[in-house]
Order: structure tokens, then C-alpha cells, then sequence
């Protein structure tokens, strides 16, 4: 693996709360829950996640919350970024007649692209975004107008500061009601490894099956190399064949996931 | 192969020979703190130490290398300069076994799935000279994670010492390309002589780690011991433990830069370091020590070996000699409680 980067050339940075976006020229099909690494020489790199993207340019978002994204937010159109990638697979769900998507917090950058992917398709979309920050939701613009009621996404936003004393498993297993159950061919399922773990637990209750269950595996992908141990799990590496893995190869992970 | 024997009083000068024509890596220091030093004098050069201090994995995997220098010439501008992988001619003299299977741990991270271009270049450009393990110290365990102390493979030429002289065996082209004038051919005799060493020497590090264990259990069943939720009491978070092990590294991107020049670094640091399991947003999927500390022993005794086929440990003994801690790796491994 060859570790210099490209350089690109921003066309567009934008900013929507903490979350930063970047635009650049690129070319080549991508997927939703791939990442780059962009960064700035000078500062290093950051972790990006592909939420747009034609047949020329990328549009990759992050949360801009350290010194690399701070600066590349400082930047001016035409100025220059380092760019390496894209790593990983990413959802493959454009198949799947009626899509579930489950999303936790920052980690709907990684589902960005696949709502409107989806759209496009004209798959049929169930959307639950579970938030910490009901005052300041990550892209909470696009998630807003994603679940009002003209949108043909059928979607809610749940406000986790509601949780209260209850566990995390009741309190997921109350906010996916049957209505975003019922007709599902395929989940895709992103967030923290706790939150994940809870809403797997109420969809092994269902008729979907495990296969159809894609989780994103959102571990740090600081070297963007896949040969630190960080990068492994059990005998898996998730940066070789993820990061996105279905239920049923994450049970085979080990640990206590399920 | 071929074998000759090399007298005591020569190696200074083959490896004076050696320095003029490679970049000779080298141990240099006395027994309890040697180091591998980069073109020392012959003469300095440490031949009756156990074990290195750190793990010479730095010859091959600097702990900063350089990936390219740049310079931003203005709005928009940004020139690079890649830094070629070092193809430098290397000899590194005096490796020992542990650190023989170390390179081949390194070999099964850096040039399997993704081959990381600098340490190949490195590894091809590089000839090891591995000294036979006559004087393992006692609490070394090499040949319990299936080091051999007088290795055929992994090194180029292997040394056995016998007294006033090394009997030499050429294991490879590389390795006979490095005989001279200094060496004369071994007969017979030299040859029973080393022969009774290197059998005489097996076993000494033979301590039973009780693996065999391990096959009767899933992966998850070993990882959801709960006599792991008690080991790790007493590790200390040790940042200097990377230096020691072959497994438990990762890497990074960094930069240096003065003005608008610099250039960009890969490193490597330690799993005991505050981002290595913390995400972006904060979330960290391995918050306690006790997962940081099971996942490297479980790596190197349960999935390294699954993955590629041998044990991802050297049992070099430099956890138990050098680590900040009162854990002894050889009594954790052995000890498994399985709940059986």
C-alpha cells in the first residue's frame, strides 16, 4: 500500500452544526459507508464519510471536532486537501425492495448517501434516527425534511434524552414500533457497538433475517492501512472485508455483540 | 547450505568487512542492556547477551518513517516528493531466535493483506544473521510458542557458538554471499561439536503453556472467560510495552512540518494509548484496560495463530524482564481458567 496521498482540490466546504462537508473531484462509483482519509498537510488526516457523490465529484462529511477538520473547514475553494481512499465496502442494499434504516447520531453521515441512493431507486424507506442532541441533531436539516410528513420516507426521529433510568434495550426496543417493522426486506443498521447491540436484539425477533441485517462495524480507522491490531477483530479485519457486515457474520465475531 | 567455521577473534573483522560494503545493524551494549545500533565498530559489536532490550523491530519498521516531503507553494499549490522505500544493502548480525519469529509475525501484518512497500523493500534489501540460542536466559519461553532455538528458516546465516569459534551455516544465496576470506570450511569435527550444542540446548525453554486447551473452545466461549475480568488487575497501561512486542502496535499518519515545508510520518505507538479505540464522536468500544489487555494476549495466542498458521507471540521474555508490571505472560497463558 502505497501510504502518499493524492491531492484534491476543494470545490465546496459547507457546515451544518458540528458536522463539516467537503467537496472534491472524483471519479469512480461509490458506496454509502465507505470512508476517505482527507487531511491537510501540516495537521495529518481525518476520517470521512462518503454521504455524496456523481460521476465527478465526492461529497465526504465529519464531525469537526479536532485540529485536521478545523483547518480543512478554514479553507477557501481551490485550496488543496489530501485525500487516500476509499477504504471499505459500504452498504449494498439497493435491491432490497422496502429498506430499514436505524441510525444513532454522527452515524448518519455514513447513511447519507443511502437514503438518497434509495431514493433514487425508488425503494420503499422506513428511517429511525435515535439522537443525544434533540436541540442539535447531526444534518438535522435533511433528517428533519427526511421524516415530515410530505417526505415519501416513512420515518420518526426518536430523542434518546427520553431514555431516563430504563436500560437501552427497552428503551430501543419501545422506539421500533411494528408500523417500521412490518414489510422489511433488509436493515441498515449504524452507531455506536451498546446501541447496536440493543437494536439487534429486537430484530432477531422478527421475520428479518439475519443476512438481511447490514451493520456497520463504525471502528476507528485511524492508520487507514488495516495492519494494526485495532483494525481486527477476532480473525476478521474489519478494514479488509467491512466495514459493513451483515448479523449473521458479526455473530460469528467474538465477544458478547448478540 | 554449506558451513564453515569463523574464529572468535575474526568476527571483528568480517564485520568491519561487512560495514564497507552494507549498512550493518548491529548489538552493541553489555548483557543486561544491548541494543541493535546502526554501522557500529566490529569490536564493539555484543555477542554474549541474551536478549535485546527492545525488540529490533525498528530496523525494519522505523517508529517514524518517512512517507513524502512537501511543500505548499501557495493557494491551491502543493508540491510532493515521495520518499522512495530504503533499498539500502542491510546486514543485521546477531539477531536471536525470538526475534527471528518476530520478523515473521511482522512479515504476517506488513506483507499479507496490504503490503506495506517500505518494510518489504527493507526485508529483500536486508540479510539477517540469527545467533543460535546456546544461553537462552531462565525465564525466556521460546520454545513453548514453537521458536527453535537454532532456526533453519527465517534467517540467512545461523551461527552456533562453540567456544573459540562460530560454526557457520549459509541458509540461503543471500547468506553466502556475505563468506570471505575469513571463514574456513567446518569439518567433521566442528560439525559433531555444534551438533551437541544445539541438541544439548533443546528444551531449555520448553515451558508448558498449556494450549492445547484452547482447541476445545469457540471464540467467543475463550473471550468471554470471566477469568479475563480478573487477570488484568495490576497491568499497567504501559506505553513503552510496544517497544517489547511484535503484536499490539498500530499506525498512524503524522506530520511534521516548519514553515510551509515538512513531511509526512508513519508511526507506530502503543495499544495502550488514549485514541486507540476512541472514535471520532468519542465513543470508545474498548474503554477498560481489561479489554485492551485481553484482546492483545488473545490476538497473539488465539487469532494470530488461527489466521496464519503459528503462535503471534516470540517468547522473547521481554514482557516478563521488561515489563512495568508483576504479570508473568507464561503464567497467565498456562493458567486459563476454563471453568472446567
Amino acid at each position: 500500500m502505497n501510504l502518499v496521498p493524492t491531492i484534491a482540490n476543494i470545490k465546496k466546504t459547507e457546515r451544518e452544526g458540528i458536522v463539516g462537508s467537503v467537496s472534491f473531484e472524483f471519479s469512480g462509483d461509490l458506496n454509502a459507508g465507505q470512508v476517505f482519509k482527507i487531511g491537510t498537510f501540516g495537521r495529518g488526516e481525518t476520517t470521512a464519510w462518503v454521504t455524496d457523490s456523481d460521476k465527478k465529484n465526492v461529497t465526504v462529511s465529519f464531525l469537526d471536532n479536532n485540529a485536521v477538520t478545523h483547518k480543512i473547514m478554514l479553507l477557501p475553494p481551490n485550496e488543496c486537501i489530501t485525500i487516500r481512499g476509499p477504504f471499505g465496502n459500504g452498504f449494498s442494499l439497493l435491491n432490497e425492495r422496502n429498506v430499514l434504516l436505524i441510525s444513532q447520531d454522527d452515524a448518519i453521515l455514513s447513511q447519507k448517501k443511502l437514503i438518497n441512493d434509495l431514493l433514487q431507486n425508488g425503494n420503499q424507506i422506513n428511517l429511525l434516527h435515535f439522537t443525544s442532541f434533540p436541540k442539535d441533531i447531526f444534518m438535522g436539516s435533511s433528517l428533519n425534511k427526511a421524516v415530515s410528513p410530505d417526505s415519501p420516507i416513512n420515518g420518526d426521529i426518536v430523542d434518546m434524552t427520553k431514555k431516563g433510568p430504563q436500560d437501552l434495550d427497552a428503551f430501543v426496543k419501545s422506539s421500533i414500533k411494528s408500523e417500521y417493522i412490518s414489510g422489511i426486506n433488509a436493515v441498515a443498521l449504524a452507531g455506536n457497538e451498546d446501541f447496536q447491540q440493543s437494536v439487534s436484539r429486537v430484530l432477531e425477533k422478527t421475520a428479518i433475517k439475519d443476512k438481511s441485517i447490514q451493520i456497520l462495524f463504525n471502528r476507528n480507522f485511524v492508520s487507514g492501512m488495516g495492519w494494526s491490531n485495532k483494525d481486527l477483530y477476532g480473525t476478521t479485519n474489519i478494514w479488509k472485508e467491512g466495514p459493513v457486515f451483515t448479523l449473521d457474520q458479526i455473530r460469528r465475531f467474538p465477544g458478547v455483540f448478540i | 547450505m554449506s558451513d564453515y567455521i569463523l574464529s572468535k577473534a575474526k568476527l571483528k573483522y568480517w564485520l568491519e568487512d561487512i560495514r564497507t560494503r552494507n549498512e550493518l545493524w548491529a548489538p552493541v551494549g553489555s548483557k543486561g542492556a544491548v541494543s541493535y545500533l546502526k554501522n557500529p565498530k566490529g569490536e564493539n559489536v555484543a555477542t554474549d547477551f541474551t536478549n535485546s532490550l527492545d525488540c529490533p523491530k525498528y530496523i525494519f519498521c522505523p517508529q517514524q518513517e518517512a512517507i513524502c516531503n512537501y511543500e505548499i507553494q501557495g493557494r491551491g499549490k502543493v508540491a510532493i516528493e515521495e520518499i522512495e522505500p530504503d533499498s539500502t544493502p542491510r546486514v543485521v548480525f546477531g539477531l536471536r531466535p525470538p526475534d527471528i519469529r518476530g520478523l515473521e509475525i511482522l512479515d504476517a501484518y506488513l506483507l499479507k493483506d496490504q503490503v506495506d512497500q517500505r518494510y518489504e523493500a527493507k526485508r529483500k534489501n536486508t540479510i539477517n544473521i540469527c545467533l543460535g540460542y546456546h544461553n537462552p536466559p531462565p525465564c525466556c519461553f521460546a520454545e513453548s510458542v514453537g521458536v527453535d532455538l537454532f532456526p533453519k528458516n527465517g534467517s540467512d546465516i545461523l551461527l552456533t557458538d562453540i567456544g573459540r569459534s562460530y560454526y557457520v551455516e549459509t541458509l540461503s544465496e543471500k547468506g553466502n554471499s556475505l563468506i570471505s576470506e575469513h571463514f574456513n570450511d567446518a569439518d567433521d569435527i566442528v560439525r559433531n561439536e555444534a551438533w551437541d550444542i544445539q541438541k544439548k540446548s533443546q528444551g531449555k525453554t520448553n515451558f508448558d503453556l498449556n494450549l492445547n486447551r484452547w482447541q476445545d473452545f469457540t471464540d467467543s466461549e475463550i473471550y468471554t472467560l470471566p477469568y479475563w475480568d480478573e487477570i488484568y488487575l495490576g497491568v499497567i497501561a504501559d506505553s513503552v510495552a510496544t517497544r517489547y512486542f511484535y503484536s499490539g502496535t498500530y499506525f498512524k499518519i503524522v506530520d511534521v512540518n516548519s514553515g510551509n515545508k515538512g513531511t509526512r510520518y508513519k508511526t507506530w505507538t502503543t495499544m495502550y494509548s488514549p485514541d486507540f479505540s476512541t472514535l471520532a464522536n468519542g465513543y470508545d468500544y474498548k474503554p477498560s484496560l481489561k479489554e485492551k489487555f485481553k484482546d492483545w494476549i488473545l490476538e497473539m495466542f488465539h487469532f494470530f495463530p488461527k489466521r496464519h498458521g503459528f503462535l503471534g507471540c516470540s517468547g522473547a521474555h521481554r514482557c516478563v524482564a521488561g515489563m512495568t508490571t508483576k504479570h508473568d505472560l507464561r503464567k497467565i497463558i498456562s493458567n486459563v481458567d476454563f471453568g472446567l
